[in-house]
């Protein structure tokens, strides 16, 4: 006898509303049917109305987590057109902020992740840890998200000397704190009791949806916009690309708190070269922006975000097309979803790090 | 086994579609824009799967006279943007959601989005917008 | 001790709310600690209590008979069992069978107000609790006969002679306490087994309808159920004299907050093969011992 249960729009596990409607059969899922929209703005029809500069601030909004996400995509898309090169110190400011983003947007994860499995001491030992690097960025960039810290050209704000012993003792402490949490992930007999074997995507299905992120990575497809579209200064500093094999959801987890390390590596060797560099712009003049139409991609902690920028040569983009990354792994939650119980419905969908607001622009 | 260069792609796609080839331009970093005419750019995007392409999104424009529809594609190391268009009056454009099976869903935002008419479309209901949403907002009229 | 002031002074009405009370406070207080959070105050079972009273209880249009008579039938029936303790209660001889079926009963109360709410999210908590009373159901009744067997009595009193005569029964009967003791945190939904009250998953099981009043019963049915239950294990097994068994209740109860706050919460498939396979056998181990 089949019943439907359906989660969402509103619902405990998910922090936005979208519908799933699961049909079960006892405790087992037999279909999945996704609908999205719940939180659709008509962030694209209004960025044709606001200027560049504007824009920048606009798309930030999307989501509260994704702040470096969207604007760096938008303005290199912007600064391709414009034919612009930014300075070298804006691209290791821009880096540093990036990965610092990567970091506390993994953490939030995970401790979601336990909080749905049932432990919540997990969660919150690590959102206590997360608050380390909500400091350092509201001590920089004056906010804990929204950091407004880009504009076509290049950087609003500098990192100054000061401020450098402060973030490196936070990220010591985040990296020591992670390599635990990763130990308990892969230890307590609890936890991967929850995580291993559920919500399994194959090779196959990863790369037919065309997947991204650790959703993809975790599966086997190696997709990385920071080793395969090098912006920024990701091609001068040193870190891996973490590409497991399982699919399942311990894997995505392990691929997410794996990279928060990678992440305390790059942003280490970019503040070695800030201080190298010598004191100079932080952006370039830019007056005006030329007819063109360019892409801009990002590696967010989701995955590839990509914007398409076509300008008619005013001071209002022509068509401004948004794609976050849960837009694409989101068609691949029926695939992961069959063949579960009802009780890794949640965790499976949290597994893919949803931001539905992203989404539905 | 070098990189793929743009000029490599476009002789491999002026082959496969001959004189459906409309134009191309390239931008920085990598980036390579392709117009094709309608009705050909299923046999591109054939081409392209067979290339391990990763579809990134589907774009739809409103240039005025013509609805554009502009895939994303990326096959390391390019960024490729294949560009079809189909006049106002009649825009029909057919779906590639059987070749790449995420281009249903960004197919059918350009339906409601742009009003675009996608043909063997396997779900042709809104996506974001209410089911009895009857404008196209991101049209420019 | 006069009847009435055993049913409703000690170990009755009184002491048992008294009790529950402070364990729900030391429940969130400790645990809070754990956590690294400041928590809230020991007060705040009463001050809870006392809020929902006050509160709209809304029942569903499509809710049934049992909705309003599923707490009030679990409070009822779960006072039962303090009353029978050995510390001025009313015990009689066969009170452990008593016992066994009013623990029984909470469960299903608990298992028929999700069932009765009209929502599909309490259907599906309904239908765990009473999986997971299947699963430890006859686990928890062999260590149980396990433990009158060995004392001679099936009488709350008559086991706590037992123990006091001839010392305490965990280390005689240390497989049937191990079952007992793994029982107890699915018995009150406590991690690693709070499987029906999955906040998260199903969003609150069997209590996702219940609002005001009824829930204030039910919330209060379910901490003298936590204090019945643990204050069960020290008479069955760690007895010694009246003002130890409130210590080491006390004790025990801070073992099972360690344990759930250390542990997730496991799938409900992976917990029936746990007690059936597991906990079943010791017991069963225990029970056979005695009898030969």
């Amino acid at each position: 006898m089949e019943v439907v249960v359906q989660i969402g729009p509103q619902h405990l596990a998910l922090a936005e509303p979208e519908r799933f409607r699961i049909h079960t059969e006892g405790e087992k899922v037999v279909g999945v049917d996704v609908a999205v929209g719940y939180n659709h703005r008509g962030i694209e029809k209004l960025a044709e109305r606001k200027t560049f500069e504007q824009d920048i601030l606009l798309v930030e909004r999307i989501c509260g987590i994704c702040s470096m996400s969207h604007p760096v995509a938008f303005v290199q898309a912007v600064e391709d057109i414009a034919n612009v090169d930014i300075p070298e110190r804006a691209k290791y400011l821009r880096m540093i902020i990036a990965e610092m983003e990567r970091i506390h947007s993994h953490l939030l994860w995970a401790g979601i992740a336990a909080e749905i499995i049932g432990i919540e001491t997990l969660f919150m030992y690590i959102w206590k840890d997360r608050e380390y690097v909500l400091d350092q960025l509201e001590i920089i960039t004056g906010n804990r998200n929204h950091y407004a810290w880009n504009t076509v050209g290049g950087c609003r704000k500098d990192i100054t000397e000061s401020q450098f012993p402060g973030l490196l003792n936070a990220l010591e402490v985040v990296e020591r704190r992670t390599e635990y949490y990763i130990d308990s992930f892969l230890r307590n007999r609890t936890i991967r009791a929850r995580l291993i074997g559920t919500g399994i995507l194959s090779h196959e299905d990863a790369v037919r949806y065309c997947t991204v992120g650790p959703t993809a990575r975790g599966s086997g497809y190696a997709v990385d916009v920071r080793k395969d579209d090098p912006h920024l200064a990701y091609d001068q500093v040193d870190f891996d690309e973490i590409v497991l094999d399982g699919g399942d959801n311990l894997e995505r987890a392990k691929v997410r708190l794996l990279e928060v390390i990678e992440s305390v590596k790059i942003i280490r060797q970019a503040i070695d070269a800030l201080k190298e560099l010598p004191e100079g712009d932080l952006a370039v003049p830019v007056t005006g922006i030329p007819q063109g139409e360019s892409v801009g991609r990002y590696e967010a902690p989701r995955g590839e975000v990509f914007h398409y920028v076509k300008s008619n040569g005013t001071f209002y983009p022509e068509r401004v097309k948004i794609r976050a990354p849960t837009y694409a792994n989101i068609q691949a939650v029926p695939s992961m979803l069959d063949g579960d119980t009802l009780g890794d419905v949640p965790l499976t969908i949290a597994s893919i790090d949803p931001c539905f607001c992203c989404t539905d622009r | 086994m070098t990189a793929l260069t743009a000029e490599e792609l476009i002789s491999r796609i002026r082959s496969h579609i001959g004189k459906n080839f409309i134009e191309y331009h390239t931008g920085r970093r990598n980036r390579v824009f392709i117009t094709v005419k309608n009705g050909s750019h299923r046999d591109v995007a054939r081409l392209f799967s067979e290339l391990a392409a990763h579809l990134s999104v589907i774009t739809s424009v409103d240039l005025g006279e013509y609805l554009e529809m502009v895939y994303h594609f990326e096959i390391k190391p390019l960024q490729v943007s294949l560009k079809t268009s189909a006049p106002k009056s009649n825009p029909r454009i057919e779906t590639i959601s059987d070749i790449f099976i995420s281009a249903a869903w960004y197919e059918r935002e350009a339906m409601e989005m742009m009003g675009l008419k996608i043909t063997n479309h396997p779900d042709p209901s809104h996506l974001f917008l209410p089911d009895d949403y009857a404008e196209c907002p991101l049209r420019r009229y | 001790m006069h009847p009435l002031l055993s049913v409703l002074v000690v170990p009755g009405l009184i002491f048992t709310s008294v009790m529950s009370l402070i364990y729900a406070g030391i429940y969130r207080k400790v645990r809070a600690r754990m956590q690294n959070r400041r928590g809230p105050p020991f007060l705040q079972p009463v001050y809870d209590f006392v809020k929902l009273l006050s509160k709209d209880s809304i029942k569903p249009a499509k809710a049934g008979f049992f909705f309003t008579w599923a707490p009030i039938l679990a409070l009822a029936s779960i006072l039962i069992v303090p009353i029978l303790f050995p510390i001025g209660g009313l015990s009689f001889t066969g009170d452990l069978i008593v016992v066994i079926y009013v623990l029984n009963m909470s469960a299903i109360m608990l298992a028929l107000g999700g069932f009765s709410s009209g929502s599909a999210f309490g259907a599906v908590g309904g239908s765990r609790e009473v999986t997971q009373l299947f699963a430890y159901e006859l686990p928890l009744a062999i260590s149980m006969v396990a433990v009158a067997v060995k004392a001679g009595s099936f009488s709350l009193s008559g086991i706590a002679a037992a123990q006091e005569a001839g010392g305490m029964l965990f280390y005689q009967l240390p497989f049937a306490c191990i079952a007992f003791l793994t029982i107890i945190p699915a018995k009150i939904g406590l991690a690693p087994f709070d499987i029906p009250e999955a906040e998260q998953e199903i969003l609150g099981g069997p209590l996702v309808e219940y609002s005001g009043y009824r829930l204030a019963i039910f919330t209060f049915a379910n901490e003298v159920k936590a204090f019945a239950v643990i204050s069960l294990a020290v008479l069955l097994f760690f007895w010694y004299s009246w003002w130890q068994f409130l210590i080491t209740g006390v004790l025990l109860w801070l073992l099972f907050i360690y344990i759930k706050v250390i542990s997730a919460r496991v799938k409900t498939d992976q917990s029936f093969m746990f007690f059936w396979k597991y906990i079943a056998i010791l017991g069963l181990v225990d029970l056979v011992r005695v009898v030969i």
